[in-house]
Order: structure tokens, then C-alpha cells, then sequence
């Protein structure tokens, strides 16, 4: 295959979307939050609100990579992996921030939700959800 | 020369030793977090040289940086980065402590860091070195030159920060920050101030800096709009080469930044303000500069950016009109630089980038041409650069 031929398949297959994955919010069985919104999950997620209404401090996780963790930066967080990725990496090497711990798969984000008092992350609805409860998303007012 | 205060370089052995004595105590609880990124780029220019060599191609253009970060508490965490850079001759890969400081954060709205800090000046000063955060191999020169990096890089003392209603950043510092004299880019600075007529004995010092920036993210998503001042006093001094001591006391040097930054889908656009005050009336101006730019990714490969700058030395005489009875041209005190450039994400941890600058001026070169190369009494001329990043 040519050089040109490449450079056209590799731009059009980059822009190909990634199917849309359910992705469902998960919180310690201690934390009493009934529910959250878009903008609550911004602030969590982009260094802006670190406790929860209670006082608690937010622990928040996140997947390494894959489609639910694409899935979930781009149906709340409104970004892009690498704009995610950059997000943090700016904060954190202008000593201004530490990315939130991420995890390689669903089953320790759930283990480490389940134990973890304060803590949030995100899963496929199709996960285990053992130990943790579904917090509901509802649309910003 | 007495009470002359020279910047503290760190020994290249002092990063493996930091880290085997950091180490075990780190890991007891929570984790430590080690990032990095290594960059080398290639450099070539015509007519005029851009800080090194670039006139015949130099690959003397390089960064490294290793960064340690660990949370003691939720509220708590300290952090230190080691950071080598080499352009021309600045830097000379000689290792340095970046930025150093504890940070407790009781609240969103209200924390308070201890250390060498970086300046919150502009959207992107405290982010300058690290190549990956942007889509540019440079910065746009007018609002952050490369010659006077360390008048606003980093200072060692404390600041207030916080967040308010989740939208408004604000920062609050002061302190002070070592200035080394021998650095190029400040060299180059005090022939400026002597007029560019030769000097011997330089010493450059500072003692006072405080400053604030805010930040605030708009209503309309993706935009945020920022406004960042300083002042410091700098007092520099040098002997003119009749043997004449020759002081110079910029009390009240001070900078202000206004910035917007607007990114939708794919696009990214900004722009920056940028004006100095010198209370000293014996100084022959006051710099002045601004930018816009934008960039847009064509996937999460390619992205390709654009910006055009304009920087003036004296504001009030954009085309250094009043420098020529002096016997200088014009166009030694402005610099108007247009430029192109594409940033290849090969994947997570590895990037390339290519940029084409055409450059009207040697407004924030001028010096360090005149002293480094014969100057060619071309106005206008080029860089090209090339630049591969690794980071973890």
C-alpha cells in the first residue's frame, strides 16, 4: 500500500467513533448521596470539589483505558481521552494536582469502590456491582 | 561582588541520591506517583540564530524533566520536580530543582502552598517546559520569551489558592527568586538596559516578588478568560568598561497578563494581553505583546496550530523609530512572528511535532545576536523546528 494510502486510513479509521457503552456511576455503600449531576461529576473529576456534602473527602478512580472509560470522559465530562489525560498531566507537572488512582480493569475499580469510604468510580451496567451502589446521574437544572 | 546572591545549581549526582533517600520513606503509605518526559528537538534558522546555533541546524534543543508527587493525607501532599534543559546555552542540561513545595488544601475554596513554586503568569507560564501540555514546539514568544524565562518562572515562597463556586481559580503569592547573571537569556537582558554597549562585572538579584491570578471558567462552556499580575523589584548593576560603575534599580518592574482561552469539539482558540511598568523613568520603554492562535485536531492523531504574535520593546514606539538616532535600526525593538505547526500523537507516551515560524524583528533576540553572531541587517527571517517527546 502506498504512503498515501496509509496516511487516508489511518486519518479516516482514527475518526471512526467508538460504540457507546452503558456506563453506570458506583459510590461506597457508606456515602448517602442519593444522586449527582453532570456538573457535580465535572467538579469531582477536574479537581474542583473534593468532598462530598457530608464532609467526606471524594476519592474518586478511574479506568486506565478502553470504551467505558472513553465512553464515560465523553457522555460527562464532555472530553476526549488525551484532553483528559492532558488535563492532569498539566496540574500535575506544574505541581498543582495528582491524577485520580486509575485501575486496569472493571472488578478492581468495583473491590476498591466497595472498600474505599468517599470513594466514586465507573463501570459497564454489565459489571459485577457486588459491594457498591449505583448513584444516578440526573441532568443539570 | 558582595552580597551578590547566586542561583543554586544542583549537582547532577544530587537526583539519584534525592531519590534513594526519598524512596523507602515514601512508600510506607500511600502511593507515590513517578512521572516524566524526555524531549529532543532539532532546530535551523536563517539569517539570525534562535538562542543556539541555529543558523547551520542544531540539535542542541532538549528537556528533561522527572517529576515525584505523594498524598500523606487527603488534604495534604507534597511534591518535587527535577528538570535539564538545553538551548544553546541556556540551561547546558544542568539539573535543577523545578518546582519543590507542600500544599495542604483544607477546602476547595481555600489551600496554601509552601516552596518553589511556578508563577501563575499567563494561561500557560507554569506549564512552559513541558512540551506534551501543548500543540506548539514554542510558546508564542511575545507573551513568553525565551530570554527572560526567569524573571517569571518560579520563586521560592508561599501562595494562597483556591477555587470559588467551582468556576473561579484565584492565586495569591509572594516571595522571591534567584536570578543567575551568567544565564544568557539575563545577559542578554542587561545589555538591553545598558543600552548595548558592552559591560563588565554583571550581577542581577531580586528580593521582592508578589503577585495574584484568576481564572475563570465562563458560563459559556469551554471558554475561561484570566488575568495574572506581578511586581518585583530587580536590581542589576554593571561596570561599563571605562571602569564607570553603572547601577540599575527596576523597583516596581511589573506585569500584567489578560488571557482567554475558548475550546469547542475539536477547536481550540486563545489569546493574550501582555504589558509592563517600569516605575523607573530613566528606562528607555516599557514591553509590551500580545497573541492569538488556535489549533484543531483532526483526530486523536493529528492536530494541526497556528498563532501570530507580536511583541514591541517600547510601546509607545511600535517601530523602535526612536532608537535610530542611538545608531540602531528600528527593528532591533519589535518582533512579529507567524506561525504553523502540526503535533503527531503516535500514542499515549509518544509525540512529534514540526513548526515553521516567519519572523518579521529581532525585538527578543536582538541582543543575543548582536552577541553571539555578526548580525546581518536582515529584518526578516525563520526558524524551523522539529521535536519528539516521551512521557510517562
Amino acid at each position: 500500500m502506498c504512503l498515501w494510502k496509509k496516511l487516508f486510513c489511518t486519518v479516516l479509521l482514527s475518526n471512526l467513533p467508538l460504540a457507546a457503552q452503558d456506563v453506570v456511576m458506583i459510590i461506597n455503600p457508606g456515602n448517602e448521596t442519593q444522586s449527582l449531576t453532570t456538573k457535580d461529576l465535572q467538579k469531582i473529576y477536574m479537581n474542583k470539589r473534593s468532598r462530598w456534602s457530608s464532609g467526606d473527602h471524594i476519592v474518586s478512580v478511574t479506568l486506565e483505558s478502553g470504551a467505558v472509560h472513553e465512553s464515560f470522559l465523553r457522555k460527562y465530562l464532555r472530553k476526549d481521552k488525551r484532553q483528559f489525560s492532558t488535563f492532569w498531566k498539566r496540574l500535575l507537572f506544574t505541581g498543582k494536582g495528582v491524577p485520580p488512582t486509575s485501575f486496569a480493569n472493571e472488578e478492581e475499580v468495583v473491590a476498591f469502590v466497595a472498600k474505599t469510604p468517599g470513594a466514586i468510580g465507573y463501570v459497564s451496567a454489565k459489571a459485577n456491582l457486588k459491594g457498591v451502589v449505583v448513584v444516578p446521574i440526573q441532568n443539570d437544572s | 561582588m558582595a552580597g551578590m546572591r547566586k542561583k543554586r545549581k544542583v549537582p547532577g549526582w544530587t537526583l539519584p541520591v534525592l531519590l534513594l533517600a526519598w524512596l523507602p520513606a515514601w512508600g510506607q503509605s500511600r502511593e507515590l506517583e513517578v512521572h516524566g518526559f524526555v524531549s529532543q528537538g532539532y532546530l535551523d534558522s536563517s539569517e539570525h540564530d534562535f538562542w543556539a546555533p541555529t543558523r547551520g541546524g542544531t540539535f542542541e534543543f532538549s528537556e528533561i524533566g522527572l517529576n515525584l508527587s505523594k498524598k500523606f493525607r487527603d488534604d495534604l501532599r507534597v511534591g518535587i520536580q527535577f528538570f535539564a534543559r538545553d538551548l544553546g546555552d541556556l540551561g547546558n542540561h544542568e539539573v535543577e530543582i523545578d518546582w519543590a513545595l507542600g500544599e495542604y488544601r483544607p477546602r476547595d475554596e481555600f489551600g496554601i502552598r509552601i516552596g518553589k513554586i511556578k508563577q501563575p503568569h499567563g494561561l500557560y507560564n507554569q506549564e512552559r517546559d513541558v512540551d506534551l501540555l501543548r500543540s506548539q514546539i514554542f510558546l508564542p514568544q511575545s507573551v513568553y520569551p525565551e530570554g527572560t524565562r526567569e524573571l517569571v518562572l518560579a520563586f521560592q515562597g508561599l501562595s494562597i489558592f483556591g477555587t470559588l463556586a467551582g468556576v473561579l481559580e484565584y492565586e495569591f503569592y509572594t516571595g522571591s527568586r534567584d536570578l543567575d547573571e551568567e544565564n544568557p537569556g539575563l545577559t542578554t537582558t542587561l545589555l538591553v538596559l545598558n543600552q548595548f554597549r558592552p559591560y563588565l562585572n554583571p550581577s542581577m538579584t531580586n528580593d521582592s516578588l508578589y503577585g495574584g491570578a484568576l481564572r475563570w471558567e465562563t458560563p459559556l462552556e469551554g471558554m475561561r478568560l484570566g488575568v495574572s499580575w506581578h511586581e518585583q523589584d530587580i536590581s542589576a548593576s554593571v561596570v561599563q568598561l571605562n571602569g564607570i560603575p553603572q547601577n540599575f534599580d527596576l523597583e516596581g518592574l511589573s506585569q500584567i497578563v489578560l488571557s482567554m482561552e475558548y475550546e469547542t469539539g475539536s477547536w481550540m482558540v486563545n489569546g493574550e494581553w501582555t504589558e509592563n511598568f517600569v516605575a523607573d523613568d530613566s528606562l528607555p520603554g516599557e514591553p509590551a505583546g500580545w497573541y492569538v492562535g488556535g489549533s484543531y485536531r483532526i483526530n486523536n492523531r493529528f492536530e494541526v496550530n497556528a498563532n501570530h504574535n507580536e511583541f514591541y520593546g517600547f510601546k509607545d514606539d511600535k517601530d523602535g523609530s526612536a532608537f535610530e538616532p542611538l545608531g540602531l535600526p528600528g527593528y532591533l525593538v519589535f518582533q512579529k512572528d507567524t506561525s504553523l505547526g502540526v503535533r503527531v500523537d503516535f500514542n499515549d507516551s509518544w509525540l512529534l511535532k514540526v513548526q515553521y515560524n516567519q519572523v518579521e524583528g529581532l525585538g527578543l533576540i536582538s541582543a543575543y545576536d548582536l552577541l553571539n553572531r555578526d548580525n546581518t541587517g536582515e529584518p526578516d527571517w525563520h526558524y524551523v523546528g522539529v521535536k519528539a517527546t516521551y512521557h510517562f
